[in-house]
């Protein structure tokens, strides 16, 4: 469990349910897709510097638009 | 005269009551389609109160059903580990991100909507059973 704020760790949680509920109809199939978000997400573990997080969520946003 | 009558009405009245029986204690789908012409009011009356009575899950069932749900989980690859009282981290090796996606998968499996807190709490089988069993929606 990270020490960061809980406000930003259920915002996380709440993209990735959001782009899991995007990727149900991924051309590559949702298994796929499923393991390249995960990858992405917890490459992102270690991310301690609230700042940073917020851009990451900015990132995820900005997938999810494009998506 | 009119006793004779009422006397055979009668005996007619019991001899058809446990005929009647039948289609009440049927379920609900099957006397729907090719039974529909002998169901009595009080019969069908009788099928729409099952129909909405509350079915109440029991322990047993949603611990199963969410235990075959963790079980189809491609991330759990020790099912040995598997039981009512698993910790999705601490036994099935699965960590937070997977643990959303079980909270997903339970949700779809219930028919419920799960609120972020809530589902933020749900860590082992044991919490997301009693979640579950908490919830009158859930079925």
């Amino acid at each position: 469990m990270s020490p960061t704020s809980p406000a930003l760790r259920h915002q996380v949680i709440r993209i990735y349910k959001e782009l899991l509920y995007l990727g149900r109809d991924y051309p590559q199939g949702y298994d796929f897709f499923r393991a390249r978000l995960h990858k992405a997400f917890a490459s992102q573990k270690d991310l301690t510097d609230e700042e940073r997080i917020r851009k990451g969520i900015e990132r995820a946003e900005f997938v999810k638009k494009g998506g | 005269m009119f006793r004779t009558a009422l006397l055979r009405s009668a005996r007619q009245a019991i001899r058809s009551a446990p005929r009647c029986q039948t289609p009440i204690a049927r379920p609900v789908v099957r006397s729907s389609l090719f039974q529909s012409k002998h169901i009595t009011p009080a019969a069908y009356f009788q099928a729409v109160r099952c129909y909405s009575a509350h079915a109440g899950l029991a322990k047993e069932e949603v611990e199963g059903r969410i235990m075959d749900l963790l079980k189809n989980f491609d991330k759990v690859t020790d099912t040995s580990k598997l039981n009512g009282q698993s910790h999705f981290h601490n036994d099935l090796g699965l960590d937070s991100l997977d643990t959303v996606e079980v909270v997903m998968a339970i949700e779809e499996e219930f028919s419920i909507e799960i609120p972020d807190k809530e589902a933020d709490a749900i860590h082992s089988v044991k919490q997301a059973v009693d979640y579950i069993l908490a919830q009158p929606d859930a079925h």
